[in-house]
Formats: structure tokens, C-alpha cells, sequence
């Protein structure tokens, strides 16, 4: 009895890498550990959303905005970058500052670690031909396992971070790469900063433009649109898996004779 | 005889199943081969510690979004502002990944197997459906159509 036959003898198997929800598609997919701690250093928490630890990455996401809008420390990072030491040190905030510190090496480490242990996962898990879900549904959302174009994912994420997650049914992570953007875009006035562009007027946008919270936006936009791409690969990876799956199981009548 | 084609592995696939039963070709006539990618047999260990996926895009995503934050911050003091010099920042540090990774990975000179499998149906038939079978196979965007004959002995 090879492994697809025990598993379609119903024996669930011990490890699987994909869950399909009415509002989310999990995956797991072998990734390069550097690239996931990088993205948590880039803003902790990234890299455990990239691996679909969900609910540990929004709680570091959340610890992160409230203790840098704290400490101030973005705005100390724009004056450090500019060789302004003395205004950096008087905008950090030192009753919050020393908290910061070990909760980012954390995300760091622990994303690597995590990433190596899922690979391991990953590759035993393929081995098993663990049954993967097409299409699950309840009675306020649906989600179809769907073939998706990597690069419209991608142009959307562009256009607005979040977009891309949407388009690809990652409900969850879609709405709160979205709704961060919003309110970050809310609070450093970018909207109004990119009408002054528009109209020609760089003083006014930059004069407008708020340095702590707007530095929160390129590394949620570089990080939104890596995962757009990304993530729909895998997806079609995934989905691919499972029509082959399928058409080995059922579309094999077993005394096939070709002549 | 035998009227073989082959297909991308999309939706396409099953439609062309299930049009071909519609028509009266029985599912004990049809086999579906599934070519998977010639796996290189890469070593285990090295996809725990590197992953797979796209070096490429990784690079660029990863250049570009440090480029990025580092360029915006320098723009609060220049007269472009932060957002059009975070933009710069983020296309030029893409791009740098890109050449670079162009420049220095050795993936090169290996021959990289498809990444795409792709899925051979095979009809049994009498030779008067066999025009009918082909039809609904380039219908459903068949890759391309063959057929097999039975030698007369």
C-alpha cells in the first residue's frame, strides 16, 4: 500500500500543508529563512504573517505601533539617517524605549527558526499526499482553490497594499494589510501629500507629511506587494497539486490497456 | 485507436472530462497521466535551510524595501520630499537586487527543470468518433492533439 492509497483508504494523515477556510486559504510552502526574518526585522511581525502564524504576527504588528508611536521611533530614525543626533535624542521617549528592544530580536529569531522547522514540515508533508481542499463555503463567504495571475496580484498590491491579498481570497490578512494602510495613510496626511504632488507643489507635500507615521508605509508597502507575488505562486502551486492528485485517483481506470 | 492530447493543468481539464462523458464516451476509456516536473532530486537539507521559490524576486523585494525606507528618510530633507525619494529608493533598490542577483547566483549555468506540469488524456475510441473526441479537445484549449492507430496485422 503506497502513501496515496492509505490515504484514500481515509486514514488521515499525521501532517498536511494547506487548510481551506470560507475566508482564508493557509498554506505552508518552503521558504528561505533569511527572507522571513529579514521581513520581521523590516516590521515585526511580517514574517510570521508570511509563514501564516496569523495571530501571533497581529499581535506583534500591534505591539509594534503602539510602542514606536510611543518612543517616537520613527521620527528618530529620519533624524538619525540625516545626522541629526541631538534632535533624534530628544524625540525618543526613554520611559518606553528599553521595551523595545527584546520583543524585535524575538520576532526576529523566532520567525527563522520557525521558517527552518516548517520547511522540514513542509517536504515530510508533500511526501504523505496529504488530501488538499478545493473549495469550502458557509452561509456568508465562499472560497474556490483558484488558478490566480501572480502579476495582477502584484499591480494591485502597488496600487494599494492589501489588494492583492483580497484578489487572492486572503480575507483576513487582506483587510488588516488594508485597513493599517488607511490609518497610517490617515495620520501622516499622505493622501493630501500625494494631491500636492499631483498639483506640481513638493514644498507643501513635504511640509504636510508627518515623519513618524509615515514611516511606517514602505515597509508595509514593500512587504505587501512581495506577498501578493508570492502568495499567488503558491496558491497555484497548491492548486495544481491538487487537480493532479484528483485526476491520478479518479481518472486512472485500472486495467487501462493503450493497444 | 487512441487520441491523445495534452492539456495545462487548469479547470479546462475537467470540463474536457466531463464534455467527453456528456457525449457518450465512458469513464473506463479516459486516463488522465499527469506529467510532474522532472524533480532534480535537489538535497533535502538544502531546501530546509534556503527554502525554494523565486531567489530573484526575493532579492529584489528585499533590496528595494530596505532602499526604500532608507531613501524616504533622507527625503524628509531634500527638496523632492519623502514619498517621491521612497519611491526612487524602492525602483532602484529592486532593480539593484535583480542585477545582482543576475550577477553572483550560480543557478545559471545549471539547466533548471520546468516548473510547470502539465496532464496527458488518453480516448479510446472507434475511428468515426475520433473527429468529435479532438474537436472537444481543442474546444477546452488542448496544448496539442495526437493519435494512436491499431496496426492491421
Amino acid at each position: 500500500m503506497n502513501r496515496m492509497q492509505r490515504n484514500q483508504a481515509g486514514q488521515s494523515p499525521r501532517r498536511f500543508n494547506s487548510v481551506t477556510t470560507a475566508y482564508n486559504i493557509n498554506l505552508i510552502q518552503l521558504r528561505n529563512p533569511w527572507v522571513v526574518a529579514w521581513w520581521s526585522a523590516s516590521f515585526p511581525g511580517f514574517g510570521h504573517l508570511h509563514l501564516g502564524y496569523y495571530t501571533k504576527g497581529f499581535i506583534l504588528i500591534a505591539w509594534e505601533f503602539l510602542i514606536n508611536s510611543q518612543v517616537n521611533l520613527n521620527e528618530a530614525m529620519v533624524y538619525s539617517f540625516n545626522g541629526r543626533f541631538d534632535a533624534a535624542k530628544q524625540a525618543l521617549n526613554p520611559r518606553w524605549m528599553l521595551l523595545y528592544i527584546p520583543i524585535y530580536c524575538y520576532s526576529i529569531w523566532d520567525s527563522y527558526r520557525k521558517t527552518i522547522d516548517l520547511n522540514k514540515h513542509c517536504l515530510l508533508a508533500e511526501d504523505e499526499y496529504a488530501p488538499i481542499k478545493l473549495f469550502k463555503m458557509n452561509g456568508i463567504a465562499m472560497n474556490l482553490l483558484e488558478q490566480r495571475s501572480p502579476r495582477r496580484s502584484l499591480i494591485w498590491s502597488l496600487l494599494f497594499p492589501g489588494l492583492g491579498h483580497l484578489y487572492l481570497q486572503r480575507l483576513i490578512s487582506g483587510v488588516f494589510i488594508t485597513a493599517s494602510c488607511v490609518i497610517i495613510s490617515y495620520y501622516s496626511h499622505l493622501a493630501e501629500a500625494v494631491t500636492y504632488i499631483l498639483m506640481g507643489s513638493l514644498e507643501h507635500a513635504c511640509l504636510v507629511l508627518d515623519a513618524e507615521w509615515f514611516s511606517y508605509f514602505p515597509s508595509m508597502y514593500g512587504f505587501a506587494a512581495y506577498e501578493a507575488y508570492v502568495l499567488a505562486v503558491d496558491q497555484n502551486k497548491l492548486y495544481e497539486r491538487e487537480l493532479l492528485q484528483y485526476l491520478e485517483r479518479e481518472v486512472q481506470p485500472r486495467h487501462y490497456e493503450l493497444l | 485507436m487512441h487520441i491523445i492530447a495534452s492539456f495545462e493543468p487548469s479547470a479546462y481539464v475537467e470540463m474536457a472530462i466531463l464534455a467527453l462523458e456528456r457525449d457518450g464516451i465512458d469513464r473506463s476509456r479516459i486516463a488522465a497521466v499527469p506529467l510532474k516536473p522532472g524533480s532534480a532530486n535537489k538535497a533535502l537539507l538544502h531546501a530546509v535551510q534556503r527554502g525554494s521559490g523565486n531567489d530573484a524576486f526575493d532579492a529584489a523585494a528585499v533590496l528595494g524595501t530596505i532602499c526604500s525606507v532608507l531613501s524616504a528618510s533622507f527625503g524628509f530633507e531634500l527638496r523632492w520630499g519623502p514619498i517621491l525619494w521612497g519611491l526612487i529608493g524602492l525602483a532602484a533598490g529592486a532593480g539593484t537586487g535583480f542585477l545582482l542577483h543576475r550577477l553572483f547566483s550560480k543557478s545559471k549555468t545549471d539547466t533548471k527543470p520546468r516548473e510547470n506540469a502539465s496532464v496527458v488524456l488518453i480516448v479510446r475510441c472507434e475511428p468515426n468518433e475520433s473527429g468529435m473526441i479532438s474537436g472537444i479537445m481543442q474546444q477546452f484549449s488542448a496544448g496539442g492533439i495526437g493519435m494512436l492507430q491499431e496496426q492491421e496485422p
